[in-house]
């Protein structure tokens, strides 16, 4: 119903009494928690980041406007951005494979009916994912370390050298990747379990009938039957790709390691605000960092619907 | 009725976690009431990072002053300083009293109005309890503003492997060992003699040796007008080279510092030095246990080295600054560090008692019972006062990535020198 702004005092009264308008107010309330809450917390702190952006500012000092010079520099004189920009991607591509692929694989297993104890192994593939990622990053630490390390100590009994993965630019990434991978493996397994659990038996039967190999129903009625699933996954690990921080942190420190090996875009927007104070740099860094991911959504998006109408 | 109880607690679920940002500054503020006696109740918070040692003094301040409640705030390290930052620049919710690490310190230093000058407290009258080189620290360039008493120092000493040395056929003997390495080219000598005997590198790291090293030249990356000089200083790239010639020599073990793979590095001899601050020598006990009795020590050469300590400052958005200066020149004073070495380690800033009991007779048998007081003691006399200037974090990070790629890629020094330096001018624009 829609108030009338040119009706007298009485009828404004009465529309105030009517139970349509308490309606709409107590709707507006359920809602203002969140939004309070995302206009203090989000909102106002994205638009003033694109202020600052504008600025040259160390937090404590004066801001200095220098228009659109941080982005100048960003685009044309910063090696560092790049390099992070181009870890950020060969970390999420050597990660997101085969996490997604095994994922698959995994819940396929535990989808078998002949395994026992399947509660037991769906809990356990969920663990890595609860599990601290201090604590992760620091256990990860000790099987990449060069010389105490089991992975070295593995490669030393099988007569290879001891291999310093941390100061080389793939030994490093690949550590990185695993530790996500490792994480995230599990869960997705978990989500594939319950897409293929939703996919109808009798469309299994029936194609028994017509003399359908075990492989070719994987790959005829499973893959199709969960492609919306899978293109969950896709999306969800590249939001998490994008923002990958932590594990390089604590794996390689806040430069990435020495030459920048594991040098993930947040990992420089976060060093660039908090080691260096460079508040008005860092801001330019998130809204391109912003640019890129918008970029790549929309070429995810094209990728999705050109897969979902692929039949 | 029902629809208007969901309304109410709406209501009150949304101010509630709208009051959630206000509440919390409001009880951390400082007030002032008058208790019955007549004297001044007053509260003061105090943030501090862990591991300081100063909690147990602050109690005994305040049973003997009952007027004075401290709240006492610690946090880890970077979040310390960054708590510290963040409410600076929010313009609320700074303590009376923050500690600040030297790493920082001239950060702060770079925006005075945020600081009590000390000054005007009656500083000047007391600074000169503290070691001149840690006065310098604590001042602006021209000695009018100090931004806070200096508490612990971290002078340098070198820690040497006794076993190691043996093995070969190096004197293990203190003495005869400083005959030895007086300068830093016998140091690469020994290193030698050690590699070529024993098979095991001198340093963890080349970082360790480039700190050192550095450490013992007044200017570094930053002239003391602010300008840099990271690129035209020689003493800066003196100090790179040998660094370099450390790596190049073999007589570094690659291991970071801080990793685990460090402590145990340690514990098992895998290096046959540590150049170590006075603090480190509670972090080696921790982690390096079976090396116990196996460590000396001597005076690093040509000087010390200093390497970590803080102060005590006095944030303009405290309310009781008369009474934090009080609490904080009672905690800083002589006795008192004296009282936080006994119990805590902390090596004091305060060169008169540098000759009391306690410190001369300081020994431990993981280090061979060696006079460790004694010689921390010398060694903090031989620091020299170093410029830092607001950014240097952002000019010696670029550095030390140069020197880890020498160290673990066998990377070309020179090329990675020219790029370190291309570098920090690129991060100081900004």
């Amino acid at each position: 119903m829609e108030p009338r702004m040119d009706a007298g005092t009485k009828k404004t009264r009465k529309l105030r009494n009517s139970q349509s308008f308490k309606d709409h107010v107590s709707g507006y309330l359920y809602i203002a928690p969140f939004f309070i809450l995302f206009g203090i917390f989000t909102l106002f702190p994205i638009l003033w980041s694109a202020q600052i952006s504008f600025y040259s500012w160390n937090i404590l000092g004066n801001k200095e406007f220098i228009g659109f010079q941080n982005f100048i520099w960003l685009l044309t004189d910063d090696p560092r951005f790049w390099k992070a920009v181009g870890n950020t991607f060969t970390l999420w591509i050597i990660s997101t494979i085969p996490q997604l692929f095994f994922a698959l694989v995994l819940a396929t297993v535990l989808n078998q009916s002949m395994l026992k104890g399947k509660a037991l192994f769906r809990t356990a593939a969920l663990i890595p994912n609860v599990t601290s990622l201090v604590a992760v990053a620091v256990i990860f630490g000790s099987i990449f370390g060069t010389h105490y390390g089991i992975l070295n100590w593995l490669l030393s009994q099988l007569g290879f050298d001891k291999f310093n993965w941390l100061a080389s630019y793939w030994g490093a990434q690949f550590a990185v990747a695993l530790m996500v991978t490792w994480r995230w493996l599990g869960y997705n397994a978990i989500i594939y379990l319950a897409a293929l659990q939703s996919i109808p038996s009798d469309i299994y039967e029936a194609a028994r009938i017509d003399g359908a190999s075990r492989v070719q129903q994987f790959f005829n009625i499973t893959i199709p039957m969960m492609r919306p699933i899978i293109l969950f996954t896709v999306i969800v690990s590249t939001v998490g790709g994008m923002q990958l921080f932590v594990e390089p942190m604590i794996f390689a420190g806040d430069q990435g390691g020495s030459k920048g090996q594991v040098l993930t875009m947040v990992l420089y927007l976060y060093t660039t605000a908090f080691t260096n104070n460079q508040f008005g740099y860092a801001s330019a860094i998130a809204w391109l960092m912003f640019l890129i991911i918008v970029a790549f959504s929309v070429f995810n998006f094209y990728l999705t619907r050109k897969i979902n109408s692929a039949d | 009725m029902k629809k208007l109880g969901i309304m109410l607690m709406s209501f009150v679920l949304v101010f509630s976690l709208a009051a959630c940002g206000g509440s919390a500054p409001a009880e951390n503020a400082g007030g002032e009431t008058t208790d019955s006696g007549g004297q001044k109740q007053v509260t003061l918070n105090m943030w501090l990072f862990t591991g300081t040692g100063l909690e147990p003094l602050v109690d005994q301040y305040m049973k003997e002053n009952p007027h004075v409640k401290v709240n006492i705030q610690a946090q880890e390290y970077a979040d310390h300083h960054n708590g510290l930052v963040t409410a600076l620049a929010a313009g609320s919710g700074a303590p009376d009293i923050s500690m600040v690490e030297i790493g920082y310190l001239d950060r702060f230093k770079a925006e005075e109005n945020n600081f009590h000058n000390l000054a005007n407290f009656g500083a000047n009258d007391i600074m000169g309890n503290y070691l001149d080189w840690k006065v310098v620290q604590a001042s602006s360039q021209d000695g009018s503003f100090i931004f806070g008493l200096p508490t612990d120092v971290g002078p340098m000493a070198m820690m040497y492997r006794t076993d190691i040395f043996e093995q070969a056929g190096l004197p293990t003997d203190p003495a005869a060992l400083q005959e030895k390495i007086k300068t830093w080219e016998d140091f690469i000598t020994v290193g030698k003699t050690v590699k070529e005997a024993t098979g095991k590198p001198m340093v963890d790291s080349i970082l360790s040796v480039f700190d050192v090293v550095k450490g013992q030249k007044n200017e570094h990356y930053f002239d003391s007008k602010g300008e840099l000089i990271a690129g035209t200083n020689p003493e800066m790239k003196k100090a790179y080279d040998f660094a370099v010639r450390v790596a190049q020599e073999g007589l570094s073990a690659n291991i970071a510092q801080w990793t685990p793979e460090w402590g145990a590095g340690m514990n098992n001899g895998d290096f046959a030095v540590m150049l170590s601050p006075a603090w480190m020598m509670g972090f080696m006990k921790g982690n390096a246990p079976d090396s116990a009795g196996k460590w000396n020590v001597i005076q690093m050469p040509e000087g010390s080295g200093n390497w970590g300590g803080s102060f005590l400052t006095l944030p303009k958005q405290g309310k009781n600054a008369e009474e934090a200066y009080k609490l904080i020149s009672w905690l800083l004073s002589p006795e008192m560090q004296l009282e936080n070495f006994k119990t805590n380690g902390n090596f004091p800033s305060t060169p008169s008692i540098y000759d009391s009991e306690e410190i001369q007779t300081f020994s431990d048998p993981f280090f061979s019972d060696a006079p460790v007081g004694k010689i921390y003691a010398e060694a903090a006399q031989k620091v020299v006062p170093v410029y830092y200037g607001p950014s240097y974090v952002i000019a010696n990070t670029p550095i030390t990535n140069a020197l880890g790629e020498v160290q673990n890629n066998n990377a070309d020094p020179e090329a990675m020198w020219k790029d370190a330096i291309t570098q920090i001018e690129r991060e100081l624009r900004r």
